[in-house]
């Protein structure tokens, strides 16, 4: 593991701190407009507060650090206090995903672990009208096509690929196709825990097509990746309600301890790493009105439906791009993503989901100079 | 001697036909699970009960074991539950038997879990997803089929109705009558008694 040592930060913001304005929002029944576009920086502070309720023996606990730095996220300073234990940056080495990392003995009863970050983001858009002359090293291709243990790209998910994209001759065509196909034969299941799981081929071989962004996002960037087109899932959290009113793209309150969402990004020679959300057009359908909305030209989900093809709204702060993450000193096995916090003591990997053994929150506000 | 037990197993397997047949009588539910036909030796399967007991699949060869992956949190695992809980009554466990791998969860979870849904059967736990891991489980609940020869015969992914009529079929399909042709390929069936194990099967 490619460790690196904390470096002692002090904030380069001197600002004030506000709430983000949760109840500023339009009401969702109006008609709609969704239209990201970069310019609008804004700092946020995020806080992670994780409590063990039941330390056994040795225990680490992981939680995951903003370490994408794009063009639309700008990383200003992450610190953290502990009430026991030791703690220390690192880095996991294929991806760079960043995790503070925490040992602590098992003695203290119920210790607590806080990290503060401050960072800023800017909505992000890219005019697929214009070419320019962005092209990808042969070697980063090879990455953001290659297979992941949860994302096949032969077989099933080639299949269904090359089926999405008949006809189609150009890489935006391509992509185009396989969002819309995404969109068209995946749904939002409520049911599914945290952001699912992102098993592609599971998913494809017994046609269950419902799940959330971790598994909707991933059958997307898997089918891009089957035809020769680098994709990569960005994983974040929503950090403020959407500028744009739509309740389902925003955070809804300072506690965002659920409000993880990972978004796709796909390189398209010309244009670059261009935002893409399929699972956020499937999540407006299901749930941003009162009645599951099956077709992209309603007039709320049109607006979102044309945005999320080149588009991404700045309220979300990016983790990582990782995949098949090894956490360091874990016992357990790799996660296929790192979104979440994560914990191991002596009897076993903690169930993140699972506020009975291992409670966190992450709250936001947004500061302002 | 050979005869002897030729006997026994012919029992046992009419038994066991009259069992299949009453689970058969008793189908009503269409199947929601995606089934897989799977060959080879089953993996190893060494946890913990949910009482702390050291638990080995080894120990059970001899008799079919459906081995079920599931956790509190999925909705579909709860779902089956009951039909997987009658089954695991019917089977008894002297010759087929249910067992319960929870995916990832603290004792007190499962205990909870077992207050409101009644469960007899083994219920071990994975806490470090070796066992879910080895055994490829990708989707909860997922369910394998063991033979007595130790062999996988069927995977299935999915909430199934174990009453079923399918499910009494596959059992059926599992007879021992055509184990000692799957020993070959059965890691278990290599061991010294295996042989006189799996004529004990159905």
């Amino acid at each position: 593991m490619d460790r690196r040592s904390f470096v002692k930060a002090t904030s380069a913001l001197s600002l004030s701190a506000t709430l983000p304005a949760f109840a500023q929002t339009p009401a969702a029944t109006a008609a709609r407009v969704f239209n990201p576009q970069s310019g609008d920086w804004r700092s946020f502070e995020i806080v992670h507060r994780v409590e063990l309720l039941k330390p056994m023996g040795a225990t680490k606990v992981w939680i995951p650090i903003p370490v994408v730095e794009d063009g639309y996220q700008r990383n200003i300073t992450t610190k953290w206090t502990l009430s026991s234990g030791t703690g220390e940056r690192v880095a996991d080495p294929k991806y760079g995903a960043g995790l503070l990392s925490v040992d602590l003995d098992g003695k203290e009863a119920k210790p607590v672990i806080e990290m503060t970050t401050q960072l800023q983001t800017q909505s992000r858009s890219v005019d697929l009208s214009k070419r320019g002359d962005a092209v990808i090293s042969a070697a980063e291709a090879a990455k953001w096509t290659a297979a992941t243990a949860s994302m096949p790209t032969d077989g099933i998910v080639l299949q269904k690929a090359l089926e999405a994209t008949k006809g189609k001759t150009t890489e935006i065509d391509k992509a185009r196709a396989l969002y819309d196909w995404t969109i068209a034969n995946t749904y939002r299941n409520v049911d599914t825990r945290g952001c699912g799981v992102g098993d592609v081929k599971a998913a494809l071989e017994t046609a269950n097509f419902g799940g959330k962004c971790a598994d909707i996002n991933a059958i997307f960037v898997a089918l891009c990746r089957a035809v020769g087109i680098p994709a990569r899932d960005v994983y974040g959290v929503r950090i403020a309600p959407s500028v744009f009113g739509y309740k389902e793209l925003g955070a809804g309150s300072a506690n965002i301890t659920r409000a993880q969402h990972c978004r796709a990004e796909v390189f398209l020679a010309g244009y670059g790493w261009v935002p893409m959300d399929p699972a956020d057009v499937t999540k407006v359908q299901r749930l941003e009105t009162a009645d599951w909305v099956k077709t992209t030209q309603h007039p709320v989900v049109a607006p979102v439906h044309k945005a999320l093809f080149g588009a991404w709204e700045g309220n979300w702060l990016a983790y990582n791009v990782a995949h098949d993450v090894a956490l360091p000193g874990a016992k357990g096995p790799k996660l296929p993503f790192l979104m979440y916090p994560q914990a191991e003591t002596s009897e076993g990997r903690l169930d993140p989901y699972d506020p009975d053994n291992f409670k966190y929150t992450i709250t936001t506000k947004e500061i302002k100079a | 001697m050979f005869a002897l037990v030729n006997r026994k197993a012919a029992v046992a397997c009419g038994f066991f036909l009259l069992l299949c047949a009453s689970i058969w009588a008793e189908t009503a539910h269409a199947q929601k699970g995606k089934w897989y036909p799977e060959d080879g030796a089953a993996p190893g399967l060494k946890l913990k009960t949910v009482d702390n007991q050291e638990f080995d699949l080894s120990a059970l060869k001899g008799r079919i074991v459906i081995v079920n992956f599931w956790a509190t949190w999925c909705g579909p695992c709860i779902a089956e539950m009951p039909s997987l809980q009658a089954l695991g009554t019917r089977l008894g466990a002297k010759n087929a038997l249910v067992l319960g791998v929870n995916y990832h969860e603290s004792p007190q979870k499962i205990k909870d879990f077992q207050s409101k849904y009644p469960v007899t059967f083994p219920l071990l736990r994975d806490p470090w997803q070796e066992a879910s891991g080895e055994w490829k489980v990708r989707v909860l609940p997922t369910t394998f089929f063991v033979d007595a020869a130790g062999v996988l015969r069927y995977r299935v992914v999915g909430e199934v109705d174990w009453g079923s009529k399918d499910v009494a079929d596959r059992l059926k399909k599992m007879m021992p009558t055509d184990a000692p042709t799957k020993t070959v390929v059965s890691a278990r069936a290599a061991k010294p008694d295996a042989q006189s194990l799996v004529a004990q099967g159905g």
